[in-house]
C-alpha cells in the first residue's frame, strides 16, 4: 500500500471511530441557555467532564478525549465561552451562572459513574462555583495552570476568589513547571485548601501553559501533547 | 482552513495572556521603596539594586521560555545603547532558571547589560511578579515610580519618554 493510501485510510479510521464514539448532546440550563457538547462514549465507569479554557478548545483536546473514549473513559467536552457566544477573555467564563454548571455536574453525577472534572486556567473558575453549591456530588477535579485571582497587582499583591466550601472536593493543581504563575502556586493550593478541598499539587517540568496547543510548542511540548489522554488518565487516578 | 483560523486565534491569545492582566501600557505608582535585589550577576558577582543610586533603574523580570521577554529583549539593548553615558541603567532578572539555560539563550541574543540570576524566585515573590515580562522603573531617588506587564518597545514612544523625564528630575 503506498503512504498516501495507508494516510487516507488512516484519516477513514478516524473519522469513523469519532463518529462511532462522538455524539453531540444539548442540554437546557436553568439561566434560559441551551448548550451543547460533545459525549465521546465508554463502556467504563469513569466520567470526565472537560470544560475548555477561555481559549476555547484546541484539536490536541479533542483528540485526547476520543482516545480516553477508546480507553474506556467518558468524556463529555465543553467549550463554554463559544457555546455561549461569550468573548474569548478569563473574566468571561466568571459570569457563568453557578445553577448552570450544577445541572452540567447534577446531569453527570446521575449517571452513577466515578467522576473527575478537568478545567484548565479560568475555567476553574465556574468549576469551583458549581461544586461549592453541591456538596452531595463527590468529584475529582483536575485543575490545569488555575487562575482563580480576584486582583492581581505586581509590587502589590493578589487576591483569590472565594468559592465558599468544598469539602467534597479532591483537588489536583497541574503547574507547568515554566509559567510565570509558578512561584505563586502553592498560595494557591493553600487558598484552595482553605475552603476544605482536599488539594495536592502536581508540577509538570519543561512545560508551559497550554502546551497542547501552542504555535511554538517545542518538541518536547509537542510530545506531552500528544500524550494528553495517557496524563489524563494517570491524573484521574492520581498516580505520578 | 477552520482549523488553522482556530490554531492563529489560540497563538494570538496565548501571546496576550503570558503578558496577563496588565493590558499594555505603564502603569504609574505612588512612589514607593523598592523591595531587595541583590542577586548572583551571571558574571558571577552579586548586584545590589542599592549599587546604583541616584540613577535611573530598568528592571525587567524574564525567563528564556516566555516569548514576548525574548522579543522585546533587543529593544532594550539599543535603548541601553541610546542612553550611553547617561545616569541609566538596566538590570534584568532571569527568574527561575538555571545559569546554563540563561547563557545558552544569549548566545541568539546580544546584550551587555547585567542579567541576574534568581533560580528560586525569592526576588520574583518579594517584587510580586504575576506576569513575564513585568518591569520597573525605579528614579533617582531609589523610589519605584512605574510597572509595566508585559513586553514593550524599549527603545521609542512612552517608555523613552517616560525614562527621560525621570533622567530629568533631580
Amino acid at each position: 500500500m503506498n503512504r498516501l493510501a495507508r494516510i487516507t485510510n488512516s484519516l477513514l479510521l478516524l473519522v469513523f471511530s469519532s463518529a462511532l464514539l462522538a455524539e453531540e448532546v444539548e442540554v437546557s440550563l436553568p439561566s434560559g441557555n441551551v448548550i451543547a457538547y460533545t459525549r465521546y462514549t465508554a463502556a467504563g465507569n469513569d466520567l470526565l467532564l472537560w470544560f475548555a479554557s477561555e481559549r476555547g478548545l484546541g484539536k490536541a483536546e479533542s483528540r485526547a478525549a476520543l482516545e480516553l473514549s477508546e480507553r474506556g473513559v467518558e468524556v463529555w467536552l465543553f467549550d463554554l465561552a463559544s457555546a455561549l457566544f461569550l468573548p474569548q477573555t478569563p473574566s468571561s467564563l466568571d459570569g457563568i451562572q453557578a445553577s448552570d454548571m450544577q445541572r452540567l455536574l447534577e446531569r453527570a453525577s446521575a449517571t452513577g459513574a466515578r467522576l473527575c472534572v478537568y478545567a484548565p486556567s479560568r475555567a476553574a473558575v465556574p468549576v469551583l462555583r458549581g461544586l461549592a453549591g453541591r456538596p452531595d456530588i463527590n468529584a475529582r477535579v483536575l485543575l490545569m495552570h488555575p487562575n482563580f485571582y480576584s486582583r492581581v497587582d505586581a509590587l502589590d499583591g493578589a487576591d483569590y476568589l472565594s468559592f465558599g466550601s468544598l469539602k467534597s472536593v479532591d483537588v489536583l493543581v497541574l503547574q507547568p513547571r515554566r509559567s510565570a504563575a509558578t512561584p505563586w502556586v502553592e498560595n494557591q493550593v493553600e487558598a484552595l485548601r482553605k475552603t476544605g478541598a482536599n488539594t495536592a499539587l502536581k508540577m509538570l517540568e519543561r512545560l508551559r501553559e497550554g502546551f497542547w496547543v501552542r504555535e511554538d510548542a517545542t518538541d518536547y511540548e509537542i510530545n506531552e501533547g500528544r500524550n494528553l489522554a495517557e496524563h489524563m488518565l494517570n491524573w484521574m487516578k492520581g498516580t505520578p | 482552513m477552520t482549523m488553522r483560523l482556530h490554531t492563529l486565534i489560540f497563538s494570538v491569545l496565548f501571546l496576550m495572556t503570558t503578558q496577563s492582566f496588565a493590558a499594555g501600557g505603564f502603569r504609574q505608582l505612588d512612589p514607593v521603596a523598592p523591595p531587595d535585589l541583590a542577586l548572583k550577576a551571571l558574571t558571577g558577582e552579586i548586584r545590589n539594586l542599592n549599587d546604583y543610586k541616584g540613577k535611573v533603574i530598568l528592571v525587567n523580570f524574564w525567563a528564556t521560555w516566555c516569548p514576548p521577554c525574548r522579543r522585546e529583549m533587543p529593544s532594550m539593548q539599543r535603548l541601553k545603547e541610546k542612553m550611553s553615558g547617561r545616569s541609566f541603567v538596566i538590570l534584568g532578572v532571569d527568574s527561575a532558571e538555571q545559569r546554563e539555560e540563561v547563557e545558552e539563550f544569549l548566545k541568539l541574543v546580544k546584550i551587555d547589560f547585567p542579567i541576574l540570576l534568581d533560580p528560586d524566585t525569592a526576588a520574583t515573590r518579594r517584587w510580586k511578579v504575576f506576569a513575564l515580562p513585568t518591569s520597573f522603573l525605579v528614579d533617582r531617588k531609589g523610589k519605584v515610580r512605574y510597572s509595566i506587564s508585559g513586553p514593550t518597545e524599549w527603545d521609542e514612544g512612552e517608555a523613552v519618554q517616560i525614562i527621560e523625564s525621570l533622567l530629568q528630575e533631580k
